[in-house]
């Protein structure tokens, strides 16, 4: 995950810095590899299959494992799984820079790449399938019903890719399949897998009521809809016809209160579930906020998914402007961005068995950078959106279109460079953290609360470090 | 009191649904608003957008532009047929379809496809900007491609860019859009042509690249 961040985040500040008044030739003569459009599309593939779907993929097989960590079923389907997927994305990337992209937004990978990909997908499926079955509890069974239903709808997203490259379909049956079919199947691949890792996180200990996995499923499946019919209202040739559009408009807003009612619900949960683990419970912690930061993210996605089926004016405005670049960045990198990081500030110092991050400063600058610097992102890209629509329609010639965009590009520029530099340090944490010889980080294990599962690993660590003789 | 507030929330409801209603309102004043905007742009006028552009009909199947045999005949027909493999004028129709084909790819290849649409939705203000709305067409995807729809316009819609501008202007364009468009952001794409005895040509998928970009009419193919 943290290789392809900063792979993804070269690719995008090289083709950003290209933008802003040709900066990119002084630094580097203009050649094929290096041009705006392939790194573009390196960039999203790296951030979609390298970022995303690796930390969530590991989160889940953390989730699944046995809680000692010892031998679980499926670990060589998961080790196949990982190398085919990262063999697969980097084939894929430099394909894409050397010439051999195809024209699907996000999916713009070579068409060899698919095979491969569905294959490491079903390989990581297979190891979290049996990592789970060597682990039958209660923890496992709130999480393992996410874990199936994204690995399924991922299946369908590679299965459904495949069938339109191989498929002798009509074109403009084809756009239809691929916008609202794949836009409904990523809100049921990528909302359970964030649900599912917000659980694993909270340890299961979220209490029921609002928050239980009934109102989730039914949240999930209401942003599949809408998300077929935005997805088709949005990107299709023509305006909804009638007769879809009192359907969409009742599913989209029955969402929509579901979405605030879930986003009330979960900081609650989330308060006492810090009450359970912390003593005293912090007034917020670091993955609290980033957690609440996706949750955040994704209310403000699912007010504009409402205004998209408010009305065809809104989107006539703002289709084929950069609102659209801003809407795809708030839900990857605000939303699910947000919830891998707070995955991994959790995960990491636990998995070294450190009791903290080695540098928390560090920790809280990649915090404040990386939303700071998303949010900025994203409004500015709004922003941007809204002004080229306005002066599009107001006829103004194309170059004051592109020229007013200017200011906003560059705003996206010197976010973006915090972003990346967030991403440094928290690198720089990760390889701190590692070191495994600091005896003051070590987990004071007196402190433990006794828990079976936490008893087994401490005596598997001791077993393993030659301390029981 | 208690009455006096409800009739502030009913008021306050009220301004929001008439700013809403504003909001999406388009009526005739804002059509004609549009059409006056229209003639003081720089945008090429609606007359021309809507002209059917001259073809010439192959001895094979599809109708090539006009722009397609100045290219061959007239701008670079050392260099297409160095590349390019053109024995009678039977063939023809085939070398067409086979430019085009390439030229597609090269697009997709480079990404073009970010920062240009080449999708006119119909019923909205991109018609008066970029001519006849777009239909997508039930052409096979195995043979034609996937659809190119596009994103967003960092650059120009090009679906109807057949015919708007000569090959050469294309070719400088591609070369280094800034010789042409000053300020333009558009990167260059010099790998697309060669030096041949001292002159810049453009190499077989540059040639393609233009094919494909004078084919657009109505979306891409």
């Amino acid at each position: 995950m943290i290789f392809w961040i900063i792979v993804g985040l070269v690719a995008a500040l090289s083709y950003a810095v290209q933008f802003v008044e040709g900066w990119g030739e002084v630094l580097i003569p203009p050649n094929a590899v290096h041009s705006v459009g392939r790194l573009r599309m390196a960039h999203s593939s790296v951030m979609i299959f390298g970022v995303v779907v690796n930390a969530f993929l590991g989160a889940l097989s953390a989730a699944c494992s046995p809680p000692d960590r010892g031998e679980a079923s499926g670990r060589g389907a998961g080790f196949l799984g990982f190398w085919i997927l990262q063999f697969a994305l980097l084939g894929g990337v430099l394909g894409v820079l050397y010439g051999e992209a195809r024209a699907i937004p996000f999916f713009e990978l070579p068409v060899w790449a698919n095979g491969f990909l569905l294959a490491g997908w079903l390989f990581a499926m297979g190891s979290v399938i049996g990592a789970a079955d060597s682990r039958e509890d209660e923890y496992v069974r709130g999480v393992f019903p996410w874990a199936a239903v994204a690995f399924l709808s991922g299946l369908g997203i590679l299965a459904g890719e495949s069938a339109v490259q191989f498929l002798a379909l009509p074109q403009d049956f084809a756009i239809r399949w691929i916008v609202a079919f794949q836009s409904g199947l990523f809100h049921l691949l990528l909302i359970p897998l964030g649900l599912g890792a917000t659980q694993y996180i909270m340890r299961y200990r979220l209490p029921h009521g609002v928050w239980n996995r009934w109102w989730q499923g039914l949240l999930a499946l209401l942003m599949a809809g809408s998300g077929v019919l935005a997805g088709r209202e949005f990107f299709e040739l023509e305006p909804l016809p009638p007769a879809l559009t009192l359907p969409s408009f009742v599913l989209s807003s029955i969402y929509f209160g579901l979405l605030l009612l879930l986003t009330a619900g979960f900081a609650l949960a989330l308060r006492n579930a810090m009450e359970e683990r912390l003593e005293p419970p912090p007034w917020m912690s670091r993955s609290m906020i980033w957690f609440t930061a996706g949750w955040a993210a994704l209310a403000v996605y699912g007010v504009q998914r409402f205004t998209i089926l408010l009305g065809p004016d809104f989107v006539t405005s703002v289709q084929f402007t950069d609102w659209v670049v801003g809407h795809h960045h708030l839900i990857l990198m605000l939303g699910l961005g947000a919830w891998s990081f707070g995955l991994l500030d959790e995960l990491w110092p636990e998995l070294r068995r450190c009791e903290r991050w080695r540098m928390p400063l560090l920790a809280d600058l990649h915090l404040i950078l990386t939303l700071g610097g998303g949010w900025a992102m994203v409004m500015s890209l709004f922003v941007a959106g809204w002004a080229q629509s306005g002066l599009a329609r107001a006829m103004a010639p194309w170059s004051e279109v592109v020229g007013q965009s200017g200011p906003f590009w560059m705003v996206r520029l010197v976010s973006g460079s915090a972003i990346a530099l967030g991403q440094v340090f928290l690198l720089l944490n990760i390889i701190a953290t590692r070191d495994r010889t600091l005896p003051e980080l070590r987990k004071p294990r007196s402190e433990t609360p006794v828990d079976p599962d936490d008893l087994t690993r401490d005596l598997l660590d001791a077993e393993s470090e030659g301390l029981l003789r | 009191m208690n009455a006096l507030g409800k009739l502030l929330f009913l008021l306050l409801v009220f301004l929001l649904q008439a700013g809403i209603a504003l909001l999406l309102w388009d009526g005739d004043t804002r059509r004609l608003e549009r059409t006056r905007a229209v003639v003081r742009s720089e945008a090429v006028l609606r007359d021309i957008l809507f002209w059917e552009k001259p073809t010439r009909v192959l001895p094979d199947d599809p109708m090539a532009p006009l722009e397609f045999f100045d290219l061959i005949e007239r701008d670079y027909p050392a260099a297409f047929a160095r590349h390019f493999d053109i024995p009678t004028t039977e063939g023809l129709a085939g070398v067409y379809v086979e430019a085009r084909d390439l030229g597609r790819s090269v697009y997709v290849r480079e990404g073009c496809f970010h920062c240009h649409t080449t999708h006119v939705r119909p019923d909205t203000a991109d018609v008066d900007r970029w001519g006849p709305p777009s239909r997508l067409r039930p052409v096979d995807v195995r043979r034609a491609g996937v659809p190119l729809l596009g994103l967003r316009r960092v650059g120009p819609d090009l679906a109807n860019e057949a015919g708007r501008r000569s090959n050469d202007w294309q070719a400088a364009h591609l070369f280094r859009p800034q010789s042409i468009l000053k300020g333009s952001v558009m990167p260059g794409y010099p790998w697309l042509f060669e030096q041949v005895d001292g002159r810049t040509e453009p190499t077989r998928e540059g040639l393609a690249l233009i094919v494909f970009l004078q084919s657009l009419e109505g979306g891409a193919p």
